[in-house]
């Protein structure tokens, strides 16, 4: 089983509840996967980032890819090639004074080594989509559009974080017709049908706070859980 | 009415003269063109100043891009280190020679243009380097043109035509959203359609001629041109400017003269 | 005048016939079928030989190449087992050394089909069927270049390889060609104008560290050649010590990952 998780935003509070709830399991956790925004406007990252660091008793190591804080952090520190525009339109021109508060400078290697992605037997697990980190993705995202984020990596599930949420939507039954005329060739007519696939929204475990949710995953049956831990928080 | 959509010139004002005289003599009365205007052919100024002149509304291609930006794409968007050094080649070649004006016209090109229920744009809609080849993924392909809104969309760089139908789409759709179940709904789509117009200047389907694309509005009848033109001129002034030679050798057997393997999906390891 | 030859007595087989004719396949064939010392020699080559390094990737057992120099050392050789000598097709078949009159010397002539007669009918005393079709014109210009050491970047490789054996750099007859790969593989390539070209993996151990040091090296044949640019776009086809030794690591821990799956 793996534990998938998005969201932490510097709530180490949320992440030991998550952790409390993993070790009550009676299946064996083989993956946990942190699918971004371990950075935040929640609380003070560096703690957080020495509990990820180091896993007591037990608990498996965390494999963590990029998400939408880090690379907002990282173009706001000169890294990337751009400016930190979608976080100063969607939180106000306070948020960059805020982030820097939070976050050590020293972290800045660790933060640039950080995959896009996983790709995992047949899922692909990335904070936004497989195209971007901000892409937010959800059950009002068109139907084509998230079969394209599939298809181009030839995965059958996508486990992303963006809109915080649980989620999952189901594509099946997917066919088109396509028919193609070039100067040489003579017509060709094809007939694309698609295997089932989904795109799981794993929740957040830090945004709201006294409330994490995360996702189990079975990978041999396909099942997925989504689960809520309430937790006291920090004053 | 009768449209013109033409695409990756590449500096071959030769190609593009057989070109505009062809569509002309067929009657087109508007043109579009996709982009690509400057880049491995031997006149990219007087490329751009034709098309300026005609006041034909242009979009940004990928070279045009790199012309203006510079290149700053990583060794893994070419296919192979020989394609690597001759694309660099030829950008440095035109970069040295193309006009300030001329850069700053090509600066200001739009990524799309749209015309009632057309979209017109170079690569895709999102990504000018992006290649839609006609064996990609109906399902990839349908997603580009719904993007846009339009039913139509107008396409080049990957100087081969071709028209591509996609139709009676249908997707099964269940949602599980806030811990409660939905019901199965059915997403069907509308008929769309993918015309790559080829390339004016560098061809790539085997054959040195000057390809591009005439629409009928009314009929809405799309028809692959195929135009001869005088390409030997275009060879030997490719030699005569410096460029290198190979490049008229691949002209005139319509073989692309560096390949470039942008993928939006690669993940750049260096 | 097609014979059977008996090519397993011992003796000296001298060997000639047009470029691309197949005269080096014909000789693997002989040798492959030996069960005794497996002996070769080419006297029209300069310091390295192409022919003589595919024979010797790709026979088992050990190829002994003769200096063909030393003509008492071949005829010593000759008296014990068979000896393959290949001539090149533009050495002249008048002034070939005398072999002393003791050991026996075949002469043998791989000639494509449809061929008039040559000079290559008069001086034989066997004619094999080789490949292909006759080319009405002698090469003019040989191109050799040694590129051991060098690494190619394959689709590179392809491209080039392509270009020359399609006229881009004058009018290529005859192409052959030992190359490196970036997977640690070493290829065969063999080109004879009106066919298409071969490509054989040679059993050379899989080199993931550093330069190779197996023979590789070019050799065309052909009239208007532009040696200049096909050396110069072999020479951009080719990893320089920085990608070489990326690239290499990569195939060290893929090869290290998929020992441990098997
Ligand atoms: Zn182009
Ligand atoms: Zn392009």
């Amino acid at each position: 089983m793996w534990a998938i998780l998005s969201g932490i935003e510097g709530n180490l509070t949320a992440y030991e509840a998550v952790l409390r709830d993993l070790k009550r399991q009676s299946v064996e956790i083989e993956a946990l996967y942190i699918l971004g925004d371990i950075l935040g406007l929640q609380g003070p990252v560096e703690a957080l980032l020495e509990r990820l660091q180091s896993p007591q008793g037990g608990e498996r190591t965390p494999q963590i890819c990029a998400g939408f804080w880090e690379d907002q952090y990282l173009q706001m520190q000169g890294w990337g090639g751009g400016q930190p525009e979608a976080a100063l339109s969607q939180y106000g021109s306070n948020v960059l004074m805020e982030l820097e508060k939070r976050v050590p400078r020293s972290c800045l290697d660790w933060l640039r080594s950080l995959p896009f992605g996983f790709l995992e037997l047949d899922c692909l697990l990335v904070h936004g989509s497989s195209v971007s980190v901000s892409d937010e993705l959800s059950p009002q995202t068109p139907p084509w559009q998230l079969l394209d984020y599939l298809v181009r990596v030839e995965a059958n599930f996508l486990f992303c974080g963006r809109l915080g949420q649980c989620f999952s939507v189901q594509l099946q039954n997917s066919q088109i017709s396509s028919q193609v005329t070039t100067l040489d060739q003579p017509l060709i007519e094809q007939k694309a049908t698609s295997s089932p696939r989904q795109i799981i929204g794993v929740g957040s475990v830090g945004r709201v706070s006294g409330l994490a949710r995360y996702t189990l995953f079975y990978p041999t049956t396909g099942q997925i859980r989504c689960r809520t831990v309430e937790y006291a928080p920090n004053p | 009415m009768k449209i013109a959509v033409l695409s990756c010139i590449h500096g071959n004002y030769e190609a593009l003269n057989a070109v505009l005289l062809d569509l002309e003599q067929h009657k087109a009365e508007k043109i579009y063109c996709l982009g690509d205007l400057v880049g491995y052919g031997p006149y990219p100024n007087a490329v751009v100043e034709m098309i300026r002149s005609l006041d034909i509304p242009t979009c940004q291609g990928c070279w045009d891009e790199d012309i203006v930006e510079g290149l700053n794409a990583c060794e893994c968007s070419y296919p192979s280190l020989l394609a690597e050094q001759r694309g660099k080649l030829a950008h440095e070649w035109t970069h040295e020679r193309i006009y300030p004006e001329v850069r700053d016209y090509l600066a200001q090109l739009p990524l799309s243009l749209r015309e009632g229920d057309l979209c017109f744009t170079h690569g895709s809609p999102q990504n000018q380097h992006e290649y839609l080849l006609p064996e990609m993924n109906a399902f990839a392909a349908l997603e580009r043109v719904l993007s846009t809104g339009a039913n139509t969309l107008f396409c080049g760089h990957t100087h081969v035509p071709y028209v591509r139908t996609l139709e009676a789409g249908s997707i099964r759709l269940r949602v599980d959203y806030k811990g409660e179940s939905g019901e199965e709904t059915v997403f069907t789509t509308p008929l769309r359609r993918i015309v790559n117009v080829g390339s004016v200047g560098e061809p790539r389907h085997g054959r040195p001629n000057a390809t591009y694309v005439l629409y009928d509005t009314e009929t809405d009848h799309v028809q692959l041109r195929e135009v001869e033109y005088d390409y030997q001129k275009t060879c030997a002034a490719i030699i005569e400017q410096g460029l290198p030679p190979i490049f008229a050798w691949r002209l005139a057997r319509g073989l692309e003269f560096a390949e470039r393997a942008d993928d939006p999906s690669h993940i750049c390891e260096r | 005048m097609m014979t059977q030859l008996k090519s397993q007595s011992p003796g000296l087989y001298i060997v000639s016939g047009p470029a691309g004719s197949g005269k080096t396949h014909w000789i693997f064939q002989q040798l492959s079928k030996q069960t005794g010392s497996q002996i070769y020699g080419a006297p029209s080559q300069s310091s390295w030989c192409l022919d003589s390094a595919y024979l010797e990737s790709q026979l088992r057992g050990d190829l002994q190449n003769l200096n063909t120099r030393n003509l008492a050392e071949i005829e010593g050789w000759a008296l014990k087992s068979p000896v393959y000598l290949e001539l090149g097709f533009h050495l002249d078949l008048q002034v070939l050394p005398i072999f002393s009159s003791c050991v026996p010397c075949h002469k043998i002539a791989v000639l494509p089909s449809g061929l008039a007669m040559s000079e290559w009918h008069f001086w034989a005393d066997n004619l094999v069927l080789g490949v292909g079709a006759m080319n009405p014109q002698m090469p003019s210009q040989i191109q050799k270049s040694d590129l051991t050491g060098e690494v190619f970047d394959p689709a590179s490789l392809d491209m080039v390889w392509y270009e020359l054996t399609h006229g881009a750099y004058g009018e290529v007859q005859r192409a052959k060609g030992i190359f490196n790969v970036v997977d640690g593989r070493s290829f065969w390539f063999s080109f004879v104008a009106g066919q298409d070209s071969y490509y054989e993996e040679l059993n050379r151990p899989r080199c993931l560290e550093s330069r190779p040091g197996g023979l590789s090296g070019i050799e065309v044949c052909g009239q208007n050649l532009d040696t200049e640019a096909i050396a110069s776009n072999l020479a951009a086809s080719c990893l320089n010590d920085q990608l070489l030794s990326h690239y290499q690591a990569q195939y060290r821990s893929y090869a290290a990952n998929s020992e441990v799956v098997s």
